[in-house]
């Protein structure tokens, strides 16, 4: 991007509106590990992707254990370490595999996303509104031209909001 | 100039995860505040989908879509989620590819 000319201020402004949305995440993590001290809250919270942080917050029991952070912590350093790995088979294999392959392939985020939120709607017409609220306010904000960065804190905030009137009481306990 | 950029873009990265540490320990949320929050998962899930999924290849949105049907109807067979992904992908591989 340095070398398309654009600036320095435009590529930090880019970055920091995609990574907004970790800060409403983040506020979701550590109210679930709100009880645990700041030293395990902290490492946890900079490690926090959009990956990491769905598998974290739909494993919500275990953070009531004495070694939460840890569990949490496993989850974060082991994605870390199978990008840098990944990334280094990727790059030593990239040539052989088929490009019609390695398309395909772009499917697996999205479709471990639904294989973790799913079963979750199995269980709850809730979680169902919820999650379907954030998507159609996501994609009109991009429609409408919003960024992707903030169509996604967009759909996220206000989706979420459906929760503060659909979710039921023992849920905020948890 | 490009090492600025680096620290700025690191900074811009880390400083939004950690402020809610901050920002939570002096807030006592209210019931509707606590709701509001467990229901982030769900909704920025939702999110990260929803769009997203229709540029899995670039100008045929459907096959995303497909891909996606595909993965919801293994996961509602309570698949294991490897099961789920590989389903995904082979659909898309199969449709992109005729």
């Amino acid at each position: 991007m340095l070398a398309a000319g654009v600036t320095a201020a435009e590529i930090i402004i880019a970055v920091f509106v995609l990574n907004f949305r970790h800060f409403v995440m983040s506020l979701a993590f550590v109210n679930q590990i709100k009880t645990k001290r700041k030293s395990g809250q902290i490492p946890l919270t900079l490690l926090l992707t959009d990956e990491t942080f769905a598998m974290a917050s739909l494993h919500k029991k275990e953070s009531k254990k004495a070694e939460a952070c840890w569990f949490y912590g496993g989850i974060m350093i082991s994605a870390y370490s199978s990008w840098v790995v990944g990334s280094f088979i990727g790059g030593l294999l990239g040539n052989l595999m088929p490009a019609a392959l390695s398309a395909s392939m772009g499917i697996a985020l999205y479709a471990m996303f639904i294989g973790l939120l799913v079963p979750s709607m199995k269980h709850s017409l809730a979680v169902t509104v919820i999650a379907f609220a954030a998507m159609t306010i996501n994609s009109l904000g991009q429609w409408a031209g919003l960024t992707e960065g903030w169509a996604i804190v967009t759909g996220t905030i206000l989706g979420g909001a459906f929760g503060v009137f659909l979710l039921p009481e023992e849920e905020g306990e948890e | 100039m490009m090492l600025w950029t680096i620290i700025g873009m690191a900074f811009v990265t880390a400083v939004p995860r950690v402020v809610p540490v901050f920002l939570l320990e002096k807030l006592n949320l209210p019931e509707w505040g606590r709701k509001w929050l467990s229901a982030i998962p769900y909704a920025a899930l939702g999110a990260l989908i929803l769009p997203g999924i229709v540029t899995v290849i670039e100008g045929e949105p459907w096959i995303g879509l497909a891909g996606g049907a595909a993965a919801v109807t293994t996961a509602w067979l309570r698949a294991p989620i490897m099961v789920t992904v590989l389903v995904a992908i082979v659909v898309v591989f199969l449709l992109n590819g005729f």
